[in-house]
């Protein structure tokens, strides 16, 4: 597992589109016209406030300060050891966050997606512990540190759902240690591939990258190589129609993912 | 496990001549005291139901799949955080200490807790019903910000265990094993966990980590007894911990 393809496909900070709105005075949380408004059902800090007992003039102030963004696939939405001064709430897409080793590997040590929120670690005041970088195409709101604390002072609900995104981060990590870096080669593929397929549309999903698959599972990019081929040549995985796109085997690799042998 | 407290009177947490009152300093709960808008007498209510208790190695605090209606916090010892595989097998996902907080889950609607939290020395510990915690927050903002920097502390724990723990050759992982537990312990030296505590820590067998620490030892590398480390060579297990061949 070296540092190699992977970086070749990270683009920049920088490849994003912002959301160009025409809105003079309206907090996108608020305007029920914006064209993205229904993702906004998953955002933990709009729900948050939308049941606090503020006047909508002042939520409106609060929230205005809240940047709607997009990311392509390898887009960095911030870089490890970077001062945090955003949190991110993922409205879609999936984004790895990512810790270099010391000896110039990589580590994908959380998979995120729709209502997670990333960067958690600048509301404590820490610098970026990880790279995060959009592995699909990626759907962002970007809340500053300065907000969170402005929004804090007026609801105790936000608390609440700060502190559920904090034991959802962690369950995840939980599941990088149990599933996803412990047992067979083997088991920990098809757990990963029972993951994907879990967070997929009607459990379809694209495959990452091998490299990636090996920063998540902890072997090498050769030995993913070799078990994918395997897992294809046994009709484990499948290619679905548009080819990109993939279906598994649920049944077999619930089995493999026991890992008896 | 001895509940150490008979005293109904005065709270633990506010009772300064209380001797264990020095570990209070670690506490997240004491130290997001002072409570606004609480009396003194209301707050000696709300912190009423706080227990010390003391637990013995192995014992365990609480089990995966228990009533999650209790917060931790640990004063002085290690816990492990153990969840058992499908197949059986036990893989260790955190070390707590001093300062530390188990059983966040339950703070946020979680019914059961998600580990087995086990002593893996002797360890001091406050029991706080989720409930008061839920009171105290309404009473004092800065309760949340201590809640967060656990969480985030609880989230750098299980970074540690994927990034440094679970990656790279068992010669590295052990390496960095044990330079994590001089660096929790006492001057440098630490109880050894058993051969296969490590292997549910470093997500390899047991056997595998008895020919590791037979080859550690017999280079210098580390030094002691079975169950007591003395000595690391810090040098050559940050070299080890490189990972480099």
């Amino acid at each position: 597992m070296v540092y190699s393809q992977s970086t070749a496909t990270c683009k920049p900070v920088g490849l994003f589109l912002k959301y160009m709105s025409n809105r003079k005075n309206k907090a996108l949380c608020l305007d029920a016209e914006w064209i993205g408004h229904p993702k906004c059902e998953t955002c933990a800090v709009r729900n948050a406030m939308l049941f606090s007992d503020l006047p909508n003039d002042k939520l409106n102030h609060l929230l205005q300060p809240v940047d709607n963004y997009h990311f392509h696939p390898g887009a960095h939405l911030y870089d490890m050891g970077t001062t945090g001064s955003s949190v991110f709430t993922i409205r879609s897409g999936m984004v790895k966050l990512e810790h270099a080793m010391p000896n110039g590997a990589l580590r994908v040590v959380r998979l995120l997606h729709v209502g997670d929120v990333v960067g958690l670690e600048a509301l404590v005041g820490d610098s970026y512990h990880h790279t995060a970088v959009a592995l699909s195409d990626v759907d962002i709101c970007r809340i500053t540190v300065q907000t969170i604390h402005d929004l804090d002072t007026h609801s105790p609900k936000l608390h609440a759902q700060l502190m559920l995104r904090w034991q959802i981060s962690l369950d995840e990590a939980d599941d990088f240690i149990l599933q996803l870096s412990t047992g067979s080669a083997t088991a920990r593929l098809a757990r990963l591939l029972l993951k994907l397929s879990a967070a997929g549309m009607n459990e379809l999903f694209v495959p990452p990258s091998r490299d990636d698959i090996g920063a998540m599972l902890g072997v090498t990019t050769e030995t993913t190589s070799r078990l994918m081929a395997e897992f294809k040549r046994q009709g484990w995985v499948r290619a679905a129609n548009d080819g990109r796109l993939v279906s598994c085997n649920k049944t077999q690799l619930t089995q493999l993912a026991m890992d008896v042998n | 496990m001895l509940n150490s407290t008979n005293n109904k009177r005065k709270t633990l947490c506010l009772d300064v001549t209380w001797s264990g009152h020095q570990k209070c300093k670690t506490c997240a709960v004491h130290n997001a005291a002072p409570f606004a808008d609480v009396s003194d007498s209301a707050l000696n209510d709300f912190l009423q139901p706080i227990d010390n208790l003391q637990f013995s190695p192995r014992a365990h605090l609480f089990d995966q799949g228990n009533i999650a209606d209790n917060l931790f916090t640990i004063r002085s010892g290690i816990v492990k955080l153990v969840q058992i595989m499908p197949n059986g097998t036990p893989r260790i996902v955190r070390l707590l200490h001093a300062g530390d907080l188990a059983g966040l889950e339950g703070l946020v609607g979680y019914s059961h807790y998600l580990h087995t939290a086990v002593a893996q020395s002797e360890v001091d510990v406050c029991r706080i019903a989720t409930q008061t915690v839920h009171e105290l927050n309404k009473h004092s903002p800065k309760l949340s910000a201590q809640l967060m920097l656990r969480w985030q502390k609880a989230l750098n724990e299980a970074d540690d265990f994927i990034v440094r723990l679970s990656t790279g050759s068992s010669t590295a992982r052990l390496a960095r094993l044990l330079l994590k537990l001089s660096a929790l312990g006492e001057n440098g030296t630490f109880v050894t966990p058993s051969r296969e505590d490590i292997g549910a820590m470093l997500s390899v067998t047991p056997e595998t980590v008895s020919r590791l620490m037979a080859e550690f030892k017999r280079n210098g590398w580390i030094k002691g007894t079975n169950s007591h480390c003395d000595y690391c060579d810090h040098e050559q297990l940050a070299l080890l911990a490189m990972d480099l061949v």
